[in-house]
């Protein structure tokens, strides 16, 4: 597939071959949604901690929403909590450079992470 | 590639770019149309040629065509051009909300210059009804300016029924019919539009030359809005592109020769991509489907987002409602108008398929659409 309107590589890599897309289910599953208000946009993410971290995510949006979605479920599942703590809007862009005109999708990933860790947080309380 | 976006643009003609070359090519073809020796009357005479055949697409006469540099020159000529000669002071307006950006800018423009502009919304369907413009009629109304067809859905607006009511109440009536020629009869001998925009290459001429229509009797009269040696009977001064003209006189001669075998074949290959998508769920079709123009199918795609959509379609030129460019996206403001919700207005594809597009590619077409949505929904939240 031709990336013919010019996404960055690491868009559009994952845009096109979209990997660990869906939902997870189980009790040890914690599932978030962030939005992008101004465009409608949801991205939402499941994770499941343990010795084998396992993460899903599905996303409405652009292709670079599509892509922070893919990206993240990636580090979750190779990086487990760790992930927590390291991401955020700047290392999304980053990772993906994602231009200033599309920094909203990197928030939008950096609000979904926040969740989740408010979540787990909340469940381990 | 399978262009489907025909309304943007179409591919130049070779008939069409025969005819021009034959004044490019030609050591005797550089001739000013308004010099008086046999090099500007060579070139005089096949500007003149042209007139007639832009002026038969029409019904006119071609004294009564000027050419520009496209419709928005046209556009621009005959909205503030009316205005201007009448004066501004205490003028009003009618126009849309859903025309192209050439006359809503024009009229938001005369705005700023005192002249008081009534805004028309279309009915859901697209259409603009002919009582909802008489309503918006007042004695200081100059000019109404309507589109024929509307350039992102296809709608065709009732100007052959409202023509003779605004001759009746002495209100001029500017028509843009970009999308329309080429596509419907137009015949300015029984319907009294006074004004007219027309541009070459959405008919298979050239890129940068238009005419306006501009009626003889009664007489149109405009401010000129480019002045200089007062070419095209001092309404657009400015030395004529000879080879360009030349090129949309060609291009509306093989319009108007063509007119009863593409628009039929336009319609049925709308009429088969709309029986491969429509079917799909959440699946909604912009505009009004009974009377709508041959050559445009607007469709709106529930659960997924435009520009991936379109990003996910690389094979295939196809005009999109959205680009997520900013935080803020603005969906097409023709969609919004007609109630679209945000979410369908952004998820919107415009299919203009054109004068050699072939089944084969729209059957193509469609396949790479469904795969295209199948997808991106399997990637959404089901409730998102």
């Amino acid at each position: 597939m031709d990336n013919v309107f010019g996404y960055p590589d690491a868009v559009w890599r994952r845009f096109v071959s979209p990997e660990r897309a869906g939902g997870l289910d189980g009790h040890d599953v914690v599932r978030v949604r962030a939005r992008s208000p101004a465009a409608s946009f949801v991205l939402e993410l499941s994770f499941a901690a343990g010795p084998v971290p396992r993460a899903r995510f599905r996303a409405l949006g652009c292709p670079v929403t599509i892509a922070v979605g893919v990206w993240l479920a990636e580090r979750l599942e190779t990086q487990g909590l760790r992930a927590l703590r390291e991401l955020d809007a700047p290392a999304i862009r980053a990772a993906l450079e994602i231009p200033d005109e599309r920094a909203h999708c990197a928030f939008m990933g950096e609000d979904a992470i926040r969740a989740l860790e408010a979540e787990l947080k909340s469940r381990v309380a | 590639m399978i262009n489907l976006d025909h309304a943007a643009t179409t591919p130049l003609d070779p008939l069409v770019r025969a005819a021009m070359l034959d004044w490019l090519d030609d050591a005797g073809g550089y001739g000013n149309p308004a010099s008086d020796h046999a090099l500007g009357r060579r070139a005089r005479a096949a500007v003149e040629c042209a007139r007639a055949q832009v002026a038969t697409l029409l019904a006119a006469q071609p004294e009564e065509i000027i050419w520009t540099s496209g419709a928005t020159e046209s556009n621009n000529l005959a909205i503030k051009g009316a205005l201007e000669f009448r004066g501004l002071e205490r003028a009003h307006l009618v126009t849309t909300r859903i025309e192209h950006k050439a006359v809503i800018d024009t009229c938001r423009y005369l705005e700023t210059r005192g002249v008081r502009v009534s805004w028309l919304d279309p009915a859901s369907d697209g259409r603009i009804g002919v009582e909802q413009v008489l309503a918006a009629l007042r004695p200081d109304t100059v000019l109404v300016s309507l589109m024929w067809v509307n350039n992102e859905i296809g709608t065709v607006n009732p100007i052959r029924e409202l023509a003779p009511l605004l001759r009746e109440r002495g209100v001029l009536l500017h028509v843009d019919a970009v999308q329309a020629a080429g596509k419907l009869p137009i015949d300015l001998a029984g319907v009294p539009v006074d004004l007219l925009s027309l541009s070459a290459h959405k008919f298979h001429g050239p890129k940068g030359v238009g005419a306006l229509f501009v009626r003889k009797r009664p007489r149109a009269r405009l401010a000129p809005q480019m002045h200089g040696g007062g070419h095209e009977q001092g309404m657009r001064s400015g030395t004529l592109a000879t080879h360009q003209i030349v090129g949309m006189g060609q291009a509306a001669a093989l319009a108007a020769q063509r007119l009863e075998v593409d628009a039929p074949r336009m319609k049925a290959l709308c009429a088969r991509l709309y029986a491969q998508l429509g079917g799909l769920p959440d699946v909604w079709r912009n505009g009004a489907a009974d009377g709508a123009a041959p050559h445009i199918l607007n469709l709106s795609f529930g659960g997924i987002e435009g520009e991936s959509l379109r990003a996910r379609l690389p094979g295939l030129a196809v005009s999109s409602g959205s680009a997520c460019s900013s935080a803020t996206r603005e969906p097409s403001y023709v969609l919004r108008a007609l109630g679209r919700e945000d979410r369908l207005a952004g998820a919107s594809l415009r299919f203009s398929p054109g004068r050699t597009t072939t089944e084969a590619e729209i059957d193509q077409a469609t396949r790479e659409v469904r795969a295209a949505v199948e997808l991106l929904r399997g990637l959404a939240p089901a409730d998102a």
